[in-house]
């Protein structure tokens, strides 16, 4: 979704661009003349922060950013080495406590409380998690860098690839997303190199083939977008009118300015292949990692049948878990958006 | 205006052409309704399998096929169900139906709720009421609608029912009716059309009062209503004439846009409250690998995207005196 | 000025806008006198606080905005003034053009509407009278066609129509103070000149004290009467435009002339440096670090403007200087 925050309180205080200075000296920089003030707050003392550096600095004066950015690091960490956070083994069942069997409520034995065979619940929402975490980031990885290629080469090229890409995307993302996953699902399961490749439409490397197959668009139409409006600017005309080479243009010059909406990208995208992952699983048609193992959807997904037993830890953890996870991931997107363009800055603070 | 609308209602019927038939063609890889027969009924004799396929229009090659699909879907021979083998139209119709009144309440409540709160939001920028509803539509939108379903099913089936000692339930958690119920209640209907509603409207709200702020924050930044306090003019008339005026255009458009997103929203919802409606019906077809169920599904819905798009041209038109159709 | 009361009168002035780095010193004690039929050309570049005073004396500043100081319109006191009396007064005694024509008339509102909510947000009057009072307004601002065009919507007309139509709607009520925030800096030349004839023509035939804020020295020089050049949120030079063009006795408003191309000029000479950062202005003269002639006696206080040569100018060093030059 687009964005558009900005601040009231420094309209008045930016004065109008072509001014005095430029008439007056015409060997300054307009850049330096029309400069806002709070352009000039951040370069205090004369010293210049490259854009990386200067999106840095507003990163870290974002609170809420930090934090989520620091809980963001410790579920990620603790569900990459599950082992660490976890008190019983994966698919350990838990001796009987008093007279419960299983589905024992959370207690100081089972902080989560225990599953249909008795599992701890703590524990497997670590484990869960490692797969849920490691398909969003590959998922993040691949169709971020099949997305930023294809977006730059059609936003830069423009022409039939571009329309292509356009009509492409159009169509699928005016339709729930949902159903494309599912059509696409079966699709590819059918083509028998994919097949021989990817495995079974149950194996987790299938789901990251199908979601980074869905996810590459949205990130195409970012870098496209940006691609569209950096070409036109000074500095690659520039380096166009002394000869440089297109790719040259291209990984020196547009990608690199287009970090920030690509970091932006990247976290939605994780969000994005989380949540397609766990509805997916929800209903039936996530990957299946294996006996005694799980995902975050499938967690959830089996705790349906808990909810009118009442059950409630099965339904409560998993999902507070995924929810934290992502409220996190949006949280330091959000941070990354607003550090990267400082003029939608403050709208939260 | 009309002219228009009607050069983009013709374009709608190559458009419809082109993408059933990639559809058509997609479905078809994924899901070969042969074996989807086979599998529901696995002793079917090889004279009934024939006879499947001459109905189905399943001979002769795939582009045939999508000509013999078509030709029965216009002229309204939509066949049955390779499950139960039901007709097909009666259990479309009534799936519609359910999903229009859920889907246009939710829309409806969401929209109202959403677009009030972001207004609020924006007049006054990081008081403490924007602050918390911004943060809160942040979270609003980070919560798939499968988990919101699931909690407020846990929460009203169980969790409240037992806090207040009540012997059934508040709210009923799945359903339309309850069972055995004949005929008409608008209140019985209402009752179980709440927490469906609910789930679909938080996603509403959370993403529209995110839209109507930034959308109204922009406009409150902009020159004309400067010009428009430099005026003199009073400052109700500025919000509604002035800033609302123009903040919605957006908003209107994205909101007419958003089908697909609505749709994928109920899809879950209705599934999980057993709300048999246009989401439910795709799953079950979905599963059951029912062709003859799956593809006027597929045209309804890529329908009404493009309705829903041409409508957003539309109503942009009709707002931005500065966009012109044609 | 003619002992007549003046139109509009900003005594010492201070704005200091907060942000996340500290105080911003937007304007920093600055006077204004206008008087009724009197164009005052404002010359400064960017961040001077030119259009910051005038937002501030037309109220339309941020609320984080910090004001001291008095603007008086025809005598009555705006700063620390009522929403509702502030209100009264913007559009009727006090109304403002903007820069940008376009971006200044709402969008989706036909232009007759727009000049009609000027009117009728003052007046009592019909809708009806209030559209046939726009089109005579439309009419008086040079729009053929008048009638058509109030039915029509900003994006139809061209920029210098536009400004036009921003100048019907500021004398609607035929206000005592005009203030023109750069209205022909986003306009070709040749409209340019259009729209400058208009405003003339409007301070004669309405009376009213104009301020015409503008970083154009030349179009000063062409349509003002009385000049007050700004720098760094104060003012340094001020005086009727003949003197200032010909006997300009502050280094910055000479080094502005000197930037100025001119017949007969080989070579632009611009002022070295950048303006200051209004976070922490210079102490002293504030235009010091960029003065060629600046000197220990200009880092004290900050100058107040003291008559020379029947200009006033805020330079401490203004008559060594004028010395310096009739030797040389």
């Amino acid at each position: 979704m687009t964005e558009i925050d900005p601040n009231p309180d420094l309209d008045t205080t930016e004065v109008h661009g072509a001014d005095i200075a430029q008439a007056i000296e015409a060997n300054t920089d307009a850049d330096l003349t029309g400069l806002s003030l709070r352009d000039e707050s951040e370069g205090v003392g004369g010293e210049s922060l490259s854009p990386f550096r200067l999106a840095l600095r507003h990163y870290r004066r974002n609170t809420l950013a930090m934090i989520a950015l620091v809980v963001l690091l410790l579920i990620v960490l603790a569900c990459l080495f599950p082992s660490i956070p976890a008190r019983y083994g994966e698919a350990q069942r838990l001796p009987k406590t008093g007279s419960t069997f299983i589905h024992a409520p959370p207690s100081a034995k089972a902080w989560f409380g225990t599953d249909d065979l008795n599992r701890d619940l703590y524990s497997r929402v670590f484990y869960g998690g490692r797969v849920s975490i490691m398909i969003g980031i590959a998922v993040a990885i691949i169709a971020c860098t099949v997305g930023t290629i294809v977006g730059a080469l059609a936003g830069y090229l423009g022409g039939l690839l571009d329309d292509i890409l356009m009509r492409i995307t159009d169509i699928f993302l005016a339709f729930p997303i949902l159903v494309s996953l599912l059509v696409l699902r079966n699709v590819l399961a059918e083509i028998s190199f994919i097949k021989a490749i990817m495995g079974d439409k149950t194996s987790i490397r299938f789901m990251v083939l199908l979601l980074s197959a869905v996810g590459w668009m949205a990130v195409a139409r970012i870098v496209r977008g940006v691609v569209l409006s950096l070409k036109e600017r000074e500095f690659v005309e520039a380096s166009r009118s002394v000869g440089a080479s297109g790719p040259r243009i291209m990984f020196r010059h547009l990608i690199p300015n287009a970090l920030g909406p690509i970091m932006v990208a990247l976290s939605l995208s994780v969000v994005g292949a989380i949540l397609a992952e766990s509805t997916l699983s929800f209903f039936g048609y996530g990957p299946s990692p294996g006996e005694g193992r799980t995902t975050w959807g499938l967690l959830i997904a089996q705790s349906k049948s808990g909810v009118l037993s009442g059950y409630w830890w099965l339904v409560v953890f998993p999902c507070a878990l995924l929810v934290i996870t992502i409220v996190a991931i949006n949280f330091v997107g959000d941070g990354l958006r607003d550090a990267f363009d400082p003029k939608s800055d403050m709208s939260r603070a | 205006m009309i002219r228009f609308v009607a050069r983009r209602l013709m374009w709608t019927i190559p458009t419809l052409f082109l993408i059933t038939f990639l559809v058509f063609i997609a479905i078809r890889i994924g899901t070969d309704p042969v074996q989807s027969y086979l599998r529901i009924n696995p002793r079917a004799s090889q004279k009934k399998i024939e006879q499947y396929k001459q109905t189905n229009g399943l001979t002769g090659n795939i582009v045939s096929q999508y000509f013999n699909w078509l030709h029965h879907f216009v002229t309204f021979n939509w066949g049955r169900s390779i499950k139960g083998s039901r007709p097909v139209w009666p259990e479309l119709k009534a799936a519609m139906a359910n999903t229009l009144v859920l889907g246009t309440l939710a829309t409806a409540v969401g929209l109202v709720f959403g677009l009030a709160i972001g207004i609020l939001s924006a007049m006054r920028p990081r008081s403490l009421f924007d602050q918390t509803s911004t943060t809160t539509a942040f979270v609003g939108i980070s919560i798939p609608p499968y988990v919101s379903a699931i909690l407020l099913q846990l929460f009203f089936a169980i969790t409240l029912t037992r806090w207040l000692g009540l012997s059934k339930p508040l709210l009923p958690t799945s359903g339309i009716y309850p069972p055995g119920h004949k005929g008409f209640d608008l209140r019985l209907r209402l009752k179980y059309l709440i927490l469906p509603i609910t789930v679909v409207a938080i996603q509403v709200i959370a993403v529209y009062s995110r839209y109507m702020r930034a959308s109204l924050l922009e406009v409150k930044n902009s020159d004309y209503l400067r010009t428009a306090r430099a005026k003199g003019v009073s400052e109700r008339r500025i919000l509604v004439r002035h800033a609302l005026r123009n903040a919605l255009i957006p908003i209107v458009t994205v909101a007419a846009i958003d089908i697909g997103g609505i749709i994928g929203g109920l899809i879950i919802t209705e599934r999980i409250f057993e709300n048999k409606g246009m989401g439910d019906f795709f799953l079950t077809a979905y599963t059951n690998g029912d062709f003859p169920q799956l593809m006027p599904w597929m045209v309804f819905v890529v329908l009404a995207v493009i309705l829903a798009n041409l409508l957003a041209d539309v109503l942009y038109a009709v707002l931005d005196p500065r966009i012109r159709l044609d | 000025m003619n002992g007549e009361q003046p139109v509009l009168e900003i005594r010492d002035l201070r704005v200091t806008f907060p942000t996340e780095s500290g105080k911003v010193q937007a304007v920093r004690g600055v006077d204004v006198t206008v008087a009724a039929g009197e164009m005052l050309g404002v010359v400064g570049e960017s961040g001077s606080g030119k259009s910051v005073t005038f937002l501030a004396a037309m109220g339309l500043l941020p609320k984080t905005a910090k004001i001291e100081g008095s603007v008086k319109v025809h005598g009555q006191e705006l700063v620390g003034a009522s929403n509702s009396e502030m209100r009264s007064q913007r559009g009727k005694r006090i109304s403002m053009i903007f820069q940008d024509p376009l971006s200044a008339l709402n969008p989706t509102h036909k232009i007759g509407h727009q000049v009609s909510e000027m009117i009728r947000s003052h007046n009592e009057m019909s809708k009806d009278a209030a559209w046939t009072r726009s089109i005579e307004l439309l009419d008086i601002v040079g729009i053929p066609q008048p009638r058509v065009r109030a039915s029509q919507y900003p994006h139809e007309f061209s920029g210098g129509m536009r400004q036009r139509v921003m100048i019907a709607i500021a004398i609607a009520n035929d206000p005592d103070v005009l203030i023109a925030d750069e209205p022909t800096t986003a306009l070709d030349v040749t409209v340019q000149a259009q729209i400058l004839d208009v405003i003339q023509d409007i301070q004669h035939k309405f009376r009213a004290g104009v301020v015409f804020i503008t970083h154009d020295l030349g179009v000063v020089a062409r349509i003002a009467d009385r000049v007050q050049v700004m720098y760094a949120g104060r003012t340094v030079e001020r005086g009727d435009v003949e003197s200032i063009f010909k006997n300009p006795t502050h280094p910055y408003t000479r080094g502005l002339l000197a930037s100025l191309p001119a017949l007969g000029r080989d070579r632009l000479t611009p002022i070295p440096g950048a303006p200051p950062n209004m976070l922490r202005p210079p102490s002293g003269c504030a235009f010091r670090p960029r003065c060629p002639f600046a000197e220990e006696i200009c880092a004290g206080d900050i100058p107040e403007l003291h008559p020379l040569l029947g200009l006033e100018t805020a330079c401490v060093r203004a008559e060594d200087l004028l010395l310096v030059e009739g030797v040389a």
